[in-house]
């Protein structure tokens, strides 16, 4: 079987756009499965994906998005639209987090009660502006007021609030079926409407009624990433990420099929670093010979389906698209390069999870 | 040079009629395609418009079940234009009752950053209830309250985007813009709007509700020309005057009843089940505009039909014939040039968001053949002289509106 191969890329500064582009296009050509668009401060990986999806038909991209800031209904449009436009070849490397202003804004209206928890939310920023920031009693009103007549929701922890989440997006992704959209122009009939449901899910951190407002895409539904993490354990992602991405030093001693396990693999741009990761420059080549066979054995040891190449200390984009050309072709069985994701193939197909 | 019209395309799915999706050659779900999106994008570059514009709400639209609805979220589909494109602005529809406003402003920036300085962001409050129980809510908040969110979210955003230090775009920051004709929205809109969408049947009332803005923004301390008002027009065009009028009386023909009857009745906000057709609406159910509850914006442009021309109910429905309330221009590309001149020559408009009966055909009619006839009358540009959002608009960089006083948020 081929093995599956995800380049991480954080797109803007110092690799812009344009570097993307062409690093995509090496990628793509040396047999990558997937493209991972990084959440860390640079542009936004859902802008970025389609975008790039736009200029590129062959190869998959996965956009990092935390649970934090984002309303659940929102991300699993904004997913789903990629996916539809990409053909089905977009996932979601969801992210815990915390929650978002929108959803979040009952429990802060609490007459208070919340309101010192929000403040020492670093990460909560200017939305603190409705949320409570400094816990004065007029800025929690305010945040009440437009909170309106939502019922209290509970704290949950980051690794709950990850499987709500994703259990939210994943049924809003099947509520509204590919088969309802039937376009009966005689009968003056856009949709079945009987095969359209509300998910009406009411949870602990969530409630969100549907159904989703587009038909669900060619690959099912999109692909759901999760990194392993002491935040997030094996059993919480289990249940539903289609793929697992695990560092060197993580044991797994649990295989679900349907799941892939990826292996994470430093590409460093300080060839001094780690001996584990992927140098780049000069002596490059010897050492990526050396190093496909470590990780090949690596991935035998721990059953792995591929790896996640994940670039760091900002390598030149010429270095990182020439490690690409080499250590690709040698971690992947691909034959040609390029054929997992070839144009009409699923990500999900891609990725043996169909 | 002489004042230049600016032009957008509203890309309204299948076209602004509810009969579009049903209409002769159109496939009947290529809205649901991306590709619907990028060629109508791609001619509207070609024909140098202003902008291409997505409408939006985050939900499921209950009218899906009789006519095709939005189904792909703005920032997605804009980035692929970005893509696909160089020139054409890239005009998005987000809620600012449904998004965080940190998450909000970071990526419709980013959108920015990626598209060289084309995007503009068209702040919505989000009617109606169903949108509202994908949020965690049982009902839409209160009309004002959305227009105070609105006007703290926007604020917050624009001076995100003026804190940015890197990831830059060339125009500075996205053109802010805005669509209410309420109290509430004018009052929005003369505070942070760039341009104004409005809806409008008539050319007096639309040259004293631009008039309104520009001295509203005048008294928030703005230039009253940083707004561009493009009231939208609803375009059916036929290369003689019959031809349109028979693409008019087919578009009605197709206009499944259940939906122009279920679309009037929720902007009325009352039922109209068991009212005939040869009925006329009852005076008795309207309430005033600033309190009606969804949209007062379309409700304003309806009631002001009924209390004119009392119609009956059949007659209203052939008249908005499921468009809503944007206005309909019916006729031959220079009868609807003249239209679009005498318009913009009376001060009721800088220009115009086109909604086309049909897409793909309506557009392509309006740009192959309507566009022209404005090029050649001196109106509308025969090239790009820029590359951004502003510089089509002729917008410069405003001050950063002042965050929202506390004390303008929360009455005691």
């Amino acid at each position: 079987m081929t093995t599956i191969i995800q380049l991480t890329l954080s797109v803007g500064d110092p690799l812009t756009l344009a570097d993307a582009d062409a690093v995509t296009a090496v990628a793509q050509e040396a047999g990558v499965t997937t493209i991972r668009l990084a959440d860390d401060g640079n542009l936004d990986p859902t802008v970025t994906a389609g975008y790039l999806a736009g200029r590129h038909h062959g190869i998959g991209f996965i956009a990092e998005v935390p649970t934090t800031h984002q309303a659940p209904y929102n991300t699993a449009r904004r997913i789903l639209s990629l996916d539809r436009a990409s053909g089905g070849r977009t996932g979601i490397a969801l992210r815990p987090g915390d929650g978002d202003e929108v959803s979040g804004g009952v429990v802060v209206g609490l007459a208070g009660r919340r309101a010192g928890e929000v403040a020492e939310d670093s990460d909560a920023g200017p939305a603190a502006r409705w949320a409570g920031e400094g816990g004065g009693q007029v800025v929690v009103d305010r945040a009440a007021r437009w909170a309106g007549e939502c019922g209290g929701q509970a704290f949950v922890g980051r690794a709950a609030r990850w499987t709500e989440y994703a259990h939210v997006l994943s049924r809003l992704w099947a509520s509204f079926p590919r088969v309802a959209l039937i376009g009966d122009q005689a009968a003056g009939l856009v949709v079945d409407d009987e095969l359209i449901r509300a998910i009406n899910h009411n949870g602990e951190s969530y409630r969100v009624a549907g159904p989703i407002d587009g038909p669900s895409s060619v690959q099912g539904r999109p692909v759901i990433v999760a990194d392993l993490t002491d935040e997030l354990p094996f059993a919480a992602a289990a249940e539903y990420a289609d793929v697992i991405v695990i560092d060197r030093a993580t044991q797994v001693d649990q295989h679900i099929s349907g799941v892939a396990l990826l292996g994470r693999v430093w590409i460093d741009a300080d060839a001094d670093a780690d001996a584990d990761a992927a140098p780049v420059g000069p002596t490059a080549p010897a050492g990526l010979v050396a190093l496909a066979g470590e990780l090949r054995a690596w991935a035998l040891e721990q059953r792995l389906d591929g790896f996640e190449l994940v670039p760091r200390g900002d390598p030149d984009p010429e270095d990182l698209a020439a490690v690409l050309k080499t250590l690709v072709p040698l971690l992947a069985n691909a034959s040609p390069p390029g054929a997992a994701a070839a144009s009409g193939t699923t990500l999900r197909a891609a990725l043996a999870l169909a | 040079m002489t004042r230049q019209l600016h032009i957008n395309v509203n890309i309204l799915n299948a076209g602004v009629f509810g009969g579009s999706w049903r209409f002769p050659g159109t496939d009947g779900t290529a809205s649901y395609t991306i590709d619907h999106y990028t060629s109508i994008a791609k001619k509207a570059e070609q024909a140098k418009l202003d902008a291409v514009f997505l409408a939006d709400g985050p939900s499921l639209d209950p009218s899906v079940k009789h006519r095709t609805a939005n189904n792909l979220e703005p920032t997605t589909v804009l980035a692929r234009i970005a893509a696909q494109t160089e020139k054409i602005g890239l005009i998005g529809t987000l809620s600012s009752t449904y998004n965080d406003p940190v998450e909000l402003a970071r990526r419709l920036g980013d959108l920015d950053h990626v598209s060289g300085g084309r995007f503009g962001w068209n702040v919505v409050t989000t009617a109606g209830p169903v949108a509202a129980r994908n949020f965690g809510r049982r009902g839409e908040l209160e009309h004002a309250t959305r227009y105070e969110r609105a006007a703290d979210v926007a604020t917050q955003v624009i001076a995100a985007w003026a804190a940015r230090t890197r990831l830059l775009s060339p125009q500075g920051r996205p053109v802010v813009v805005q669509a209410g004709g309420s109290t509430d929205g004018k009052r929005l809109a003369s505070r942070v709007g760039e341009v104004i969408f409005s809806a409008d049947q008539d050319l007096a009332h639309a040259r004293a509700f631009r008039t309104e803005l520009r001295d509203g923004a005048a008294a928030f301390g703005r230039n009253p020309d940083e707004l561009v008002v493009l009231p939208g027009l609803s375009t059916v065009v036929g290369s003689t005057e019959a031809e349109a009028r028979a693409r008019r009386e087919l578009l009605d023909n197709l206009l499944p009843d259940a939906y122009a009857r279920s679309r009037l009745a929720g902007q009325l906000g009352f039922s109209l089940d068991g009212l005939s057709d040869d009925e006329p609406i009852p005076a008795s159910l309207l309430v005033e505009p600033d309190q009606a509850g969804g949209s007062q914006t379309f409700y304003r442009v309806v009631k002001a039909i009924i209390d004119r021309d009392n119609p009956t109910l059949g007659q209203l429905l052939k008249k908005l014939s499921g468009g809503g309330g944007h206005r309909i221009v019916t006729g031959t590309p220079e009868q609807i040039a003249d239209d679009i001149e005498q318009w913009f020559r009376a001060g009721a408009a800088d220009g115009f968001n086109v909604m086309p009966d049909v897409l793909p055909s309506g557009f392509d009619d309006f740009a192959d053949h309507v566009i022209p006839v404005l090029q050649r009358r001196g109106l509308f540009r025969t090239e790009y002289e820029g590359t951004t959002l502003r510089d089509h608009l002729g917008l410069g960089l405003p001050a950063v509106p002042a965050l929202l006083p506390e004390s303008e948020v929360i009455p005691a």
